[in-house]
C-alpha cells in the first residue's frame, strides 16, 4: 500500500492507498497522484491562513488583490460557511468571538480533503484512505474482501478505541477536546455539553466535518440535527463515557 | 498495513446501506458501562456508502509474549520533531509498542504528545482492533503509525 504522510494545516496528514490501486496503475503513478493531493492540501493551507499576513485570505480581506482560483475559493467556502450557519441556527460561525474577525478554520480542512480526494479519484485512485487530523476520508474499498477501518477514539479513556467504523466511500469525521483543547467556538458561546467528543459519519467530507463541529457545540442534540441530513449519522461520546449513537452498532463478539 | 490489521475485528456486512440505524443497546461497545443508541428504526439512506460500526475488543493475551523480541522503528519527521517506536513481537504478533521519542519542542506539542502518544500506545497493542486510520486524536499519531508500520515491514 503507497502512503504520503506530510505535515499540513497545523497538523499531520495521512494517505494510504489500497494494494489493488498499486497494482492496477503502477506505484509510480500513485506517487505522482499522491504528490498532486499533497500540493493541494498546502495550497489551500497557504489560501486559508488567517495567521498569515502573506496568505491570499489575509491578503483579500485587506483589500489586496488574489488570483481568481482563489477568489472562487473564498467565495464557495464563504456560501458553505453561510448555509451551515443558517442550517444551525447560528451554532456554526466564522466570526471569531475572540477576535471578531472571519475565521474560516472550521470549514476549511474538510474543503480541502475533498478536493485532495477529488484529486486523487480524478487520477485513478480508487481506494484510499485521507484523514488530516482526525478527520478521514475513505475512498472505495480496503480490499476486496473488506472496506476501510476507522478507530474511533474513545477521549475519555486514555489508550483506547471506542469503535471501528466500516467506512466504503463515506467519511468519519471528529471534532472534540481531546487533543488540540478547547477549540471549538460557537455562534451560541462556549458550549460542549457534557460531550468529550462527536463523530460523524457521511458521504461528504466538508460537510461531514461540519456536522461534527457544529453537533460537539450542540451537545446530544446535535444527534437528531445531524440525522435530519439526508445519509449522515452521528457517535457522541460523553464525558462520563457514554457513547451515544443511531449509527449501526455492531458487537464484535 | 497488514501489520495493524493482523486479527480483524468481525463485523456485520451491511453492503448498499449508508448506516443502518440498529437501535441495540450494546454495553460492549463502550467496554464498560452502558451505552445507548438513540435510533429505533433500520433504514436505508439511499447514498453509495457503507458502513457499520463495531465494537472494540478486549485486548487479547499473547501467550508468547514473555519471550518476545524487542525492535525499534525508524525515526519519522513531524513539524514537532521526530516520533519513533519501539516494539516487543513475538510470532509476528504485536505484544507491546510505545513511543521512545515524540515532539517536545514547546509546551503544546508536549501536551499534545502527553496525550496522544500514551494513547495510541494501547490502540496499536490492541490486538483484537484493527484499523487503517483513526478518528479524534491524530496530531502526531500519523507519523507514529508511519513509525510502526515500518517496523512492521521490516520483519
Amino acid at each position: 500500500m503507497s502512503r504520503a504522510v506530510f505535515p499540513v494545516m497545523g497538523t499531520v496528514a495521512s494517505i494510504v492507498v489500497s494494494r489493488a490501486d498499486d497494482e492496477r496503475l503502477g506505484t509510480e503513478a500513485v506517487r505522482a497522484a499522491l504528490s498532486v493531493a499533497q500540493q493541494d492540501l498546502e495550497i489551500l493551507d497557504h489560501r486559508f491562513s488567517h495567521y498569515a499576513p502573506d496568505s491570499e485570505i489575509s491578503t483579500w480581506l485587506g483589500g489586496g488583490a488574489v488570483s481568481p482560483d482563489a477568489i472562487a475559493d473564498f467565495d464557495h467556502v464563504l456560501r458553505a460557511c453561510g448555509r451551515l450557519r443558517d442550517d444551525s441556527r447560528g451554532v456554526f460561525t466564522i466570526t471569531n468571538p475572540l477576535t471578531g474577525s472571519v475565521d474560516t478554520a472550521g470549514y476549511v480542512k474538510g474543503f480541502g480533503l475533498r478536493r485532495a480526494a477529488g484529486t486523487l479519484q480524478q487520477h485513478g485512485v480508487e481506494g484510499f484512505v485521507i484523514g488530516v487530523g482526525g478527520d478521514t476520508y475513505c475512498s472505495g474499498r480496503a480490499d476486496a474482501d473488506r472496506p476501510w477501518r476507522v478507530a474511533v477514539s474513545d477521549p475519555t479513556r486514555r489508550r483506547s478505541v471506542a469503535a471501528v467504523v466500516e467506512a466504503a466511500d463515506l467519511a468519519v469525521a471528529t471534532s472534540g477536546t481531546s487533543e488540540r483543547g478547547d477549540h471549538i467556538w460557537s455562534g451560541r458561546g462556549a458550549a460542549t455539553a457534557g460531550l468529550a467528543s462527536f463523530t460523524v459519519i457521511g458521504p461528504d467530507i466538508a460537510e461531514a466535518d461540519a456536522y461534527a463541529t457544529i453537533g460537539f457545540a450542540m451537545g446530544e442534540a446535535g444527534i437528531p440535527w445531524v440525522a435530519a441530513h439526508a445519509g449522515y449519522r452521528s457517535v457522541a461520546i460523553r464525558t462520563d463515557g457514554r457513547i451515544l449513537s443511531d449509527a449501526a452498532l455492531v458487537s464484535a463478539a | 498495513m497488514a501489520g495493524l490489521a493482523r486479527r480483524l475485528a468481525p463485523a456485520a456486512a451491511l453492503g448498499g446501506l449508508a448506516i443502518v440505524i440498529v437501535g441495540v443497546a450494546d454495553p460492549a461497545i463502550a467496554g464498560r458501562g452502558e451505552a445507548t443508541a438513540t435510533g429505533t428504526t433500520a433504514t436505508s439512506s439511499g447514498s453509495s456508502g457503507s458502513s457499520g460500526v463495531a465494537a472494540a475488543e478486549s485486548p487479547a493475551a499473547a501467550e508468547s509474549c514473555d519471550t518476545a523480541d524487542a525492535v525499534t522503528g525508524p525515526s519519522v519527521q513531524t513539524r514537532w520533531g521526530p516520533v519513533q517506536v519501539a516494539a516487543t513481537i513475538a510470532n509476528g504478533e504485536l505484544c507491546e509498542v510505545h513511543a521512545t521519542v515524540w515532539p517536545d519542542g514547546d509546551n503544546r506539542s508536549a501536551m499534545i504528545s502527553q496525550y496522544a502518544i500514551p494513547e495510541l500506545d494501547a490502540m496499536a497493542s490492541q490486538q483484537g482492533v484493527a484499523f487503517d486510520a483513526i478518528s479524534g486524536a491524530t496530531y502526531t499519531s500519523e507519523a507514529y503509525r508511519e513509525s510502526l508500520q515500518q517496523l512492521l515491514d521490516s520483519l
